[in-house]
């Protein structure tokens, strides 16, 4: 198994790509605490991973705030006696999609709060605890909205994701020496409730087809592909990677919009 | 197993990172195809495999020569009966100023590097396409991606073209279920056909490949040849036109302290 002895945190862990990774990082034999803001779906998705003899725990947290994120790495530390690798991958959007100088500020900050500072605070815990184990792993969910950018996005969800790459190569830069790697997914569009698709709907031949037309690509992504760039970044596989971006977009941003 | 029931060619596999790739890609479960110039070192690294319990068998083929390849190709197929995977890894390396450098390395360079790889994509698409879709990595390099001192043009500009057309043979046959992406390795320390495990035991080989990027050791074949795993094998099902740099972290760090070039 690729990930046998380690333990992981999970952010974003009760849906979408971070549910899956949880899932899969359980099933490649990490000890995973998922972490959200759902207690009960969380707790529910710890018992699936149970179910299938994997060891999970949960832990309540709102990732822009730097208390619950330090009690997230108290908890796996407390609970598994290490930390190995952390996914920062919750992420949230307003919903706003037009003028940038039209965002409201509070929603500015609060997509900002949760996406940017969310992924700098998982690194701030987490960091002294890898150095005690003498490295790890840590994998930050961009987005290809880093990389490009369509009229219907929203400003704050692009910059913060933005940011996060940015966040990536210079954290991977200064904790190399420590043997810490630090890098980035961005993923196109992929099957997750933040853009409608609930858990339950993920393999609905219709609902997958209606989206192809979004990259060459003929299908849109599931959260499971994103897990498996996430697995490849967290397991030993990937030792001399860091500082690396990996787009997992279908070939979206290979391709000028006017032929996709 | 990753590519149980897949065939993979791996070209320039009598050595370095392709050696590391087609021991890897056997073990996780495909047929490989063994391709390089010197039957001897293929033939070892067959032997090898086959003595892993894994399946192989070396084609010879200079991928510079379209002939050739279209005949690695078919021969793959004869061998197999399908091509599920084709990791184009055959390079040279070439070095000095580009001014300075002849007509004749920059040709040579360009063809080995960058015509290879196009001549894989073109005569791999077809038997995809056949086989209901495939996978194609191509190694690229960090010097297509930032330039250095030490490498030559020619090098430098065959690698970036290799991440162009990458995207383009990606975004052509999306559609056809052919996924087409590319690694970008910095430096990696390989037991080739003029380095062998005592040069790379010198320390002070060591020291200097250590000290070129941020991470503090020194990447091996093996490093790249789970990166290509990743992108052969259906895990990456949604990658395409991507380039998976690794590199311990030099393309993005500033220059170290030191001579580095």
């Amino acid at each position: 198994m690729r990930l046998e002895g380690k333990v992981a945190i999970v952010t974003g862990a009760t849906a979408g790509m971070g549910r899956a990774a949880a899932e899969l990082f359980a099933e490649e034999g990490a000890k995973v605490v998922l972490c959200g803001r759902r207690e009960s779906l969380g707790q529910e998705i710890v018992d699936v991973i149970k179910g299938r003899g994997g060891e999970a725990t949960f832990a309540q947290a709102d990732v822009a705030r730097a208390e619950d994120v330090r009690r997230v790495v108290e908890t796996a530390v407390g609970t598994y006696g290490r930390l190995d690798v952390l996914f920062n991958n919750a992420g949230t959007d307003s919903g706003f999609q037009d003028d940038p100088a039209q965002e409201t500020e509070e929603d500015w900050d609060r997509v900002i709060a949760v996406n940017l500072k969310g992924t700098f605070l998982g690194m701030k815990y987490a960091v002294p605890e890898m150095r005690k184990v003498g490295g790890g792993s840590i994998i930050n969910n961009s987005s290809v909205w880093d990389v490009q950018a369509p009229l219907s996005s929203t400003p704050s969800y692009h910059a913060s994701k933005g940011g996060v790459t940015a966040l990536t190569k210079k954290a991977a830069v200064v904790y190399a020496a420590d043997n810490i790697r630090v890098n980035a997914l961005n993923p196109g569009a992929v099957a997750t409730e933040m853009v409608d698709i609930p858990w339950d709907k993920l393999d609905d031949p219709d609902l997958i087809e209606s989206r192809k037309h979004l990259q060459p690509l003929p299908r849109m992504g599931h959260p499971r592909d994103v897990a498996y760039a996430a697995l490849y970044f967290a397991s030993d596989e990937s030792a001399f990677v860091t500082g690396a971006t990996l787009l997992v977009d279908g070939g979206q941003s290979s391709a000028y919009r006017d032929v996709v | 197993m990753r590519l149980d029931g897949k065939v993979a060619i791996v070209t320039g596999s009598t050595a370095g990172i392709g050696k590391g790739a087609a021991v890897l890609f056997a073990k996780e479960g495909a047929r490989v195809v063994v391709s390089g110039r010197t039957v001897d070192a293929g033939e070892r690294v067959v032997e090898e495999i086959r003595a892993g319990g894994g399946e192989a068998t070396f084609i010879r083929a200079d991928v510079s020569e379209a002939a050739e390849v279209q005949r690695l190709v078919q021969e793959t197929v004869s061998a197999y009966g399908k091509l599920d995977v084709l990791f184009n890894n055959a390079g040279i390396g070439t070095t000095g100023l580009t001014a300075d450098e002849s007509e004749e390395s920059w040709d040579r360079c360009m063809t080995v590097n960058l015509k290879s790889v196009f001549l894989g994509i073109k005569y791999a698409v077809p038997e995809m396409i056949r086989n209901g879709g495939g996978s194609i990595v191509s190694n690229a390099s960090m010097w297509g991606v930032t330039a250095s001192h030490r490498c030559a043009g020619s090098y430098v500009a065959s690698k970036a073209a290799i991440i162009g057309l990458t995207k383009k043979a990606a975004l052509d046959y999306a559609k056809q279920k052919i996924r087409v992406n590319c690694i970008s390795p910095g430096d990696i320390g390989f037991v080739g056909l003029d380095r062998d495990d005592e040069y790379w035991s010198q320390p002070d080989i060591v020291k200097d490949m250590e000290t070129r990027q941020p991470y503090p050791h020194m990447g091996t074949p093996e490093d790249c040849a789970y990166a290509a795993l990743y992108l052969a094998s259906d895990e990456s099902a949604f990658v395409t036109g991507s380039n998976l740099v690794l590199d311990g972290g030099m393309t993005i760090a500033e220059i170290l302290a030191g001579g580095r070039g």
